[in-house]
């Protein structure tokens, strides 16, 4: 007698991705290449990183600067879970911290982490003094930076 | 802004929220919950004008615009039909759509169906089903400049969240907790419920942390489900055997997919007060504590929550740790929410989600609600729903009986 039972197969979307980053590539590829992070300014002042090559206010089309790489933490995430086999179990050890950090010298923040030794709660708090340091290899992307706590003594 | 015409939910197709349904296509989920809906609306599918279907992912589902299987299964092939996907709004989104529908004239009878299957996706390393879902889920992140530091949404959300709590050292772990025992608890009187787990404020505050200060039972489920409701214009609810309960409110907010970092907005949600102010305006309610007598919220994880209390304005900014501590949201409280079990507990999935929180409030309206029934004093209550990138897509929708 043939089954009502669910029947299972396996299927797959083959989707393999090439894209460009468009008019903001050189900041990735002064990441990659140089070990800087750059921002945007327009018309009307506001530097922005995430770099965009339009100002959403003004509309004009903006201009490169480039950044110290020092900020501030506006807010923080201590993290206990990445899905099995992303890549960035490559660049970290669970937990870690995941920060909003508005840089110097511009008026918005970017998604990055602060990296402590510790797997202890809480170490990093908004309005500690950070700064980035880049990995050996960099591969024109977000992770190619990341972030420690920043003596303020060095900053002078 | 004036619409000549009033629209009515006036049927009610829920499914219950389950971990995977492997007896059942995503067609047939949605075909399900249709005919229960057209049952209650006591209407058949030639009275149906016009198809609207909540579909949150093609990725999750592995087919592009279902909707069209879904039209033809349900015998509506021909006729307008609309698909609507806003992240974890996606079933108020489309709700809106559908009264835009009927209060514009167009058509007279609609069909709002909400389904997702979830658990068919795999992670291809582990075979693990949640990971599938949560890998698919995460690239609602920005790719560049969000997603490679943040492939869990509960993290990126929760950079509002933990900059609330610095920002005004509320609401507690521990109130957050007490949301969840809360929601959990209601969870155990819906019958649509897939989780029903008695869990005590200790047992969330020892339970697994996912990112502080969320833990394993203050995080929502992962489901699979349909839900459906039939909306009618007041001519075509006259002539139906049913208790009509008016959308008397619809609003959405599309804000920033960036945390607002300085100033009046770090550690706010506006898309949630953005969303609510319009659907308020349109409905008339002006102190939304004492105007409506039950809330449906998106408590993807429990803080948010009690952040949304405050966004809704049921207290002030800052506050909702002290009307957690009141006890106002319990379902004994003045002010009941998520009497369903919310997301942490009846199921969540978007798309079904967000339909069934309507479902639920319009339950709660005509006095149906069974053991989770609250007191209907006012006549009205509100679905407030919220997702995206960064809680960027806001969603409020208010019903009102007849007598509100």
């Amino acid at each position: 007698m043939t089954s009502d039972a669910p029947f299972e197969i396996p299927a797959r979307v083959l989707n393999e991705y090439r894209y460009s980053y468009g008019g903001v590539s050189r900041f990735f590829r002064a990441l990659q290449e140089d070990q800087k992070i750059l921002g945007t300014r327009c018309a009307c002042g506001e530097v922005r990183c995430p770099p965009r090559l339009y100002c959403p206010k003004c509309k004009s089309q903006t201009e490169w600067v480039e950044l110290a790489g020092t900020g501030r933490v506006v807010s923080a995430i201590d993290c206990y879970y990445v899905p099995a086999n992303y890549e960035l179990h490559d660049y970290l050890d669970l937990p870690y911290t995941l920060a909003l950090i508005a840089l110097d010298g511009t008026d918005t923040a970017i998604y990055n982490t602060v990296f402590t030794g510790s797997q202890e709660l809480h170490q990093v708090k908004p309005g500690d003094p950070v700064k980035a340091l880049f990995r050996e290899k960099r591969e024109g992307r977000l992770t190619d930076f990341y972030f420690v706590h920043d003596p303020v003594g060095e900053r002078g | 802004m004036s619409l000549s015409r009033k629209v009515a939910v006036v049927g009610l197709g829920q499914m219950p929220f389950k971990t995977r349904y492997p007896d059942r296509n995503y067609q047939e989920l949605a075909f399900e919950a249709s005919a229960l809906a057209m049952d209650d609306a006591g209407i058949g599918i030639d009275d149906v004008s016009s198809g609207v279907y909540a579909i949150y992912s093609d990725m999750l589902l592995r087919q592009q615009t279902p909707e069209t299987m879904i039209h033809e299964y349900l015998g509506l092939a021909g006729k307008p039909a609309l698909r609507i996907t806003a992240g974890a709004s996606t079933g108020t989104y489309a709700l809106r759509a559908a009264f835009a529908e009927i209060a514009a004239g167009l058509v007279d009878v609609v069909l709002l169906v909400g389904v997702q299957k979830s658990g068919d996706l795999i992670n291809p390393d582990t075979g693990h089903r949640g990971e599938g879902t949560m890998m698919s889920e995460s690239i609602t992140h920005d790719v560049n400049w969000q997603h490679p530091y943040t492939p869990f949404p509960p993290a990126a959300w929760g950079l509002v969240i933990t900059a609330h709590m610095a920002r005004w050292g509320s609401p507690t772990e521990r109130q957050i907790a007490q949301v969840a025992v809360k929601n959990h608890k209601n969870a155990f009187l819906n019958p649509y419920s897939q989780l029903r787990l008695e869990v005590s404020v200790d047992e969330v505050l020892d339970s697994r942390l996912i990112a502080w200060p969320t833990t394993m039972y203050e995080a929502c489920l992962f489901s699979e489900g349909a839900c459906a409701v039939v909306l009618a214009s007041a001519d075509a609810a006259a002539a139906m055997d049913t208790t009509p309960i008016w959308v008397s409110g619809v609003g959405t907010s599309h804000e920033t997919s960036y945390p607002y970092i300085d100033g009046e907005m770090l550690g706010r949600m506006p898309a949630i007060s953005r969303s609510a102010e319009a659907a308020y305006t349109m409905a008339g309610v002006t102190d939304p504590r004492a105007d409506l007598d039950v809330v449906e919220l998106h408590d993807l994880v429990a803080a948010l929550e009690v952040l949304t209390y405050e966004e809704l304005g049921l207290c002030a900014v800052g506050d909702g740790g002290a009307l957690v501590d009141e006890g106002a949201t319990e379902l004994t409280g003045d002010i009941p929410v998520n009497p369903s079990g919310g997301r942490l507990a009846c199921g969540h999935i978007a798309g079904p989600s967000e339909v069934s929180s309507v479902a639920e409030v319009v339950a709660q309206l005509r006095g149906d609600a069974g053991g989770r029934q609250v007191p209907i004093n006012r006549g009205r209550g509100l679905v407030s729903t919220v997702g995206g990138q960064c809680a960027s897509l806001g969603a409020a929708i208010v019903l009102e009986r007849d007598d509100a």
